[in-house]
């Protein structure tokens, strides 16, 4: 199941690359920037602001989940059942399912496109979430085709996964962008919702096995944010020969992309000040990481 | 080749001159917005005419207007006479102008030749047809460079002394003699204004200044020019009076025409390259011409030099508009295209940009041409390709709207029984070929008598042929007459197309008496408006492989053929190409509402570019592609107008990534490409109070413009295409 596509994808990666997002994940983080990728399931999007309130979706809804006033259109999610119908004739697009099953060679078909692009750049395609672990098959099938075709592979991953899991993954990676929010179990658990230990356990694996790993924290004001928390990542990874170790400021642009698809946000902070990544910076550098703060915000 | 630039040795102030110099044309920029209001094309660094400034052209006819050799030269001559000597002390050139003078003409034809029998059809399909257009075609700089104004007065007197010239060809030559003359009064006047400013100067520095400008702008007042400095001057002059007479813009391969006087200078240490900068960048505030730098010479080997990287740090310094093309094929030096996407980083001012040699080169040889001459098709316009001296182009005049032409086509069908996209293409084809026949026919029309109109006085004496024949470009004296017939308007088709085959005829989710009403009403009526949302989500040009694709190749290749089988009875060729100019409001303004979802009187697409909001935002591949995929692979140019979000400048790697963009689109067959790196929170800014963004560059079309000298109108098109981007 696919949620999304993204093509000239500058920040996933060396190079131009295509970013394939797979739908469904295994953490729960409440500043999550792709919420509608979180379900294995589609999900129904619904962008006010394209709505021309025609009232087609009103009449195909099946549970009267939908309801048009003065205000125009209303959506009660405790009512709806996924079914998509009002999505089917919406002629704005302002209701829409996220999620698509697509094959390997039809997603296949669409990164091979540009395949000029990533020769010319040293790009390549990255797949991305949800998790892309936990649609191991399809991952593993996918990024074979594409290293077979001669295109740079990487996923997006916490690696929250059995390590056999991953195994069957390795061959065809180039590299590896992991995302480790919080060293504390115990925290860990009650943010996402599960251990980090195959995550750290994972970390280690793939450095073991000499893949290029970059590993990022988002700087999540309230959870990941404390100078414990980066001191005591970056004195796990200074002991293993990754990569990067990248931390990466918060912003709030995906309170907008919850309310669309009707999920909880959870955070109510704004963004993370300077002042306060260089300082987790200066942390994570004293412990021996090779720390770099990004550009691209969380 | 390293690109940086000496400054060890103790020099005049020139950085502190060139930063003044930006400033004074900035505080000029905005004098003239006060003076004339909005100005929707180029600025072309003129000046605003002094206080009480009201100099008019002497008319030759009773329509009040002027027209044919004699008065054109004599109000050329006049119009010269009266504008005050520019001489700025701590410029590297003298001169300037004020006013253009064919903006002052009234009409832009001679009534004496009717062409009433074409009017019908080129209103009813909107044509901007080529009767009357001037220049858009390029003189050989090489010719004055080696001849000087003085050759050139000899080499006019030596073929209008012939005997037995009938009066016509008399008039030419002594019209020509005048425009010569009245250059080199001009330029003589400003010898001695610098003398008077000598006089008066008080500061050593700028007096140091003022005697090398004196030295140069006199040796070239008659004679070829020897050094660096006086070439410079010379190609400032060319600038000045190819502006000032018809608003002639196209500059040429400047790194490859100056070589040779730097190389020499360079050479008995005349110059050194920080003064060579202070040149270059008098040449690129004289005038906002196009030019060219790199690409293949005759031998396929890089023309790239140390001028190349001169011209661009002249630009770097300015960092004011700059119409350079750098022309990207497989031997262009790597780290000078480096260098050229990092300026573009650096200044997010819209310069350089950059044209494709393969595709323009299999293009033009498809036709017959040997790839030799090929190469000698220079960019040197705001889309366009042209030969120096041998080639007359009519670039950039001629425009079919094809968002028109689909108008007519559609209502007609629809009157039809069985309405279809079969019966709709038939009759878009049929509607195309009849707007093309009247392309092709004013275009004779033109060629036939647009010397009696207005003849190319100045670039006559910079092509090979006018002098020696004695007749006008525009009248046969030339080796090639390839006359470039642009399309305007392509996705609004291709996307009107593509939604009717989908929501109507595919799907059946509006019927074709539900569209017919729906763009009747202009999508106003409830039950429309739904209809026009059905219509704007159908498959767009710019996606990937969609329908609309299909369409707007489809659309483009008809187009492409139709246009390279048109006859021509003056024996000119017709070349295809894609391109709007700054017309997509005025396009957009004459055609009701489309297929597509467009309003009635909404903008049409910009050049070879999907219509706004059609493309996934950012997906700079895709749109590269669909681009590559509509070139009409003529010769001419489809250019892709790229708009990038400035964070693209601080991705790892960003100036790597626009370079292999920019690579691709070449090799899949792109030919030209403008880019923007504006942020988008800027431009709204800019478009809220633009006096307070004066220097706020974009390129607009093939042009860069000063965001604030924008109509509101065409600022907000501007503003939609960059929010876009983001």
């Amino acid at each position: 199941m696919i949620s999304d596509i993204q093509k000239f994808s500058l920040h996933d990666g060396p190079g131009i690359r295509t970013v394939v997002f797979l739908k469904g994940c295994n953490m729960r983080c409440p500043w999550c920037h792709n919420p509608e990728s979180i379900a294995c399931e589609k999900t129904l999007e619904f962008l006010s602001l394209k709505c021309i309130s025609c009232g087609s979706c009103v009449r195909v809804c099946p549970t009267g989940a939908l309801r048009i006033d003065r205000e125009g259109l209303h959506l009660d999610r405790a009512l709806c059942n996924g079914c998509g119908a009002c999505a089917e004739v919406c002629p704005t697009h302002a209701l829409s399912m996220v999620g698509r099953r697509m094959s390997v060679d039809e997603v296949f078909r669409i990164i091979v496109s540009d395949k000029q692009y990533y020769d010319n750049s040293a790009g390549g395609v990255t797949i991305s979430g949800g998790e892309p672990l936990i649609q191991p098959r399809f991952t593993a099938s996918l990024l074979q085709k594409c290293q077979e075709g001669g295109i740079d592979t990487a996923i997006e991953s916490n690696l929250c996964v059995p390590q056999q899991v991953l195994e069957s993954i390795v061959p065809y990676l180039d590299r590896v962008y992991c995302d480790l929010k919080l060293f504390d179990d115990t925290s860990h658990r009650r943010v996402t919702g599960v251990s980090n230990q195959p995550v750290l356990d994972n970390i280690r694996y793939v450095s073991r096995l000499g893949i290029p790993i970059t590993v990022r924290t988002p700087i999540i004001p309230g959870f990941t944010d404390t100078e414990e928390n980066i001191r005591s990542i970056a004195a796990f990874l200074a002991s293993m020969p990754i990569h990067t170790y990248e931390l990466l400021p918060y912003n709030p642009f995906a309170a907008q992309k919850h309310l669309d698809i009707g999920v909880p946000y959870g955070i109510t902070s704004d963004r993370t000040s300077r002042l306060t990544m260089d300082i987790l910076q200066s942390v994570a550098a004293s412990e021996g990481a090779p720390v770099v703060v990004s550009k691209e915000k969380e | 080749m390293v690109h940086t630039v000496s400054m060890n040795k103790e020099k005049l102030p020139y950085n502190r001159w060139i930063a003044r110099l930006r400033e004074d044309k900035i505080r000029e920029t905005q004098k003239k917005l006060k003076q004339f209001g909005y100005m929707d094309e180029d600025d072309y660094n003129i000046l605003a005419p002094p206080d009480g400034y009201n100099w008019r052209p002497a008319p030759n006819h009773s329509n009040g207007d002027f027209h044919g050799y004699s008065a054109w030269a004599s109000n050329y001559a006049e119009m010269i006479a009266s504008f005050p000597p520019v001489v700025v002390p701590y410029s590297s050139m003298a001169g300037n102008t004020y006013k253009v003078l064919h903006k002052f003409r009234k009409v832009r034809w001679n009534p004496d030749y009717g062409f009433s029998d074409y009017m019908d059809d080129i209103e009813r399909y909107d044509i901007d047809h080529g009767i009357g257009q001037v220049h858009h075609f390029c003189g050989d700089v090489h010719i004055g460079l080696e001849l000087g104004w003085g050759g050139l007065l000899e080499k006019i007197q030596k073929f209008g002394s012939r005997s037995n010239l009938d009066a016509e060809t008399r008039e030419f030559y002594a019209a020509e003699e005048s425009l010569v003359r009245t250059i080199i009064g001009w330029v003589r006047c400003t010898s001695t204004e610098i003398m008077r400013r000598l006089e008066q100067e008080q500061d050593p520095e700028v007096k140091e200044n003022l005697n090398g400008m004196l030295l140069a702008n006199t040796a070239v007042e008659m004679n070829a020019p020897q050094t660096f400095r006086e070439a410079c001057q010379f190609v400032c002059w060319y600038n000045l009076a190819g502006r000032s007479y018809n608003r002639e813009g196209a500059g040429g391969q400047l790194d490859h025409l100056l070589y040779p006087y730097y190389a020499a200078d360079i050479k008995v240490g005349r110059i050194d390259d920080e003064d060579a900068v202070f040149y270059l960048a008098g040449v690129l505030l004289s005038d906002t011409k196009y030019y060219q730098l790199c690409g293949p010479g005759e031998n396929g080997k890089d023309l790239i030099n140390r001028v190349s990287w001169l011209v661009l740090e002249a630009a770097d310094r300015l960092n004011l508009t700059a119409n350079i093309t750098v022309r990207w094929h497989d031997g262009l030096d790597r780290e000078f295209f480096k260098h050229a996407v990092q300026l573009l980083f650096k200044h997010k001012n819209a310069w350089p940009r950059f044209s494709g040699d393969k595709s323009l080169v299999s293009g033009f040889t498809s036709l017959g041409f040997s790839e030799e001459l090929a190469r000698k098709r220079i960019a040197v316009g705001c889309n366009w390709m042209a030969i120096p001296g041998v080639e007359y182009g009519l670039n950039d005049s001629i425009k079919v709207n094809l968002a028109k032409i689909f108008e007519v086509a559609f209502f007609e069908m629809v009157n039809e029984s069985s309405p279809s996209t079969k019966l709709l293409w038939e009759k878009f084809i049929k509607h195309l070929s009849r707007a093309l026949d009247v392309v092709f026919k004013t275009t004779d029309f033109h060629l036939q008598t647009n010397r009696y109109n207005s003849p190319e006085l100045f670039l006559n004496l910079f092509c090979y042929g006018p002098i020696e024949k004695g007749r006008d470009a525009s009248d046969h004296s030339l080796d090639y007459y390839n006359i470039a017939v642009d399309a305007a308007g392509i996705a609004v088709a291709a996307d009107s197309f593509a939604a009717i085959e989908q929501r109507v005829e595919k799907e059946g989710s509006v019927t074709w008496i539900q569209l017919v009403n729906a763009l009747r009403c202009n999508f106003s009526s409830p039950v429309a408006k739904k209809h026009r949302a059905l219509l704007q989500t159908a498959e767009k040009y710019g996606q990937f492989e969609s329908l609309g694709l299909r369409w707007a190749k489809r659309i483009s290749h008809t187009f492409s053929d139709l246009v390279v089988a048109g006859q021509s009875a003056e024996g000119a060729r017709f070349i295809p190409g894609l391109f709007s100019w700054s017309k997509t409001i005025a396009f957009g303004e004459r055609v009701g509402a489309t297929p597509d979802g467009r309003k009635a009187g909404e903008p049409i697409n910009h050049g070879a570019n999907p219509m706004p909001k059609s493309v996934k935002s950012g997906e700079m591949t895709t749109l590269s592609e669909a681009i590559a995929a509509v070139q009409c692979r003529r010769g001419n140019t489809a250019a892709f107008q790229m708009e990038l979000d400035p964070s693209i400048t601080e991705s790892e790697g960003g100036v790597e990534k626009v370079m292999a963009l920019l690579q691709t689109h070449f090799e899949q067959g792109g030919t030209l490409v403008n880019v923007n790196i504006v942020d988008a929170d800027t431009i709204r800014k800019a478009h809220a109070n633009p006096d307070l963004y004066p220097d706020l560059v974009v390129r607009v079309t093939g042009f860069t413009a000063y965001f604030s000298n924008l109509s509101p109108g065409f600022r907000q098109l501007v503003v939609d295409r960059l929010v876009e981007a983001k």
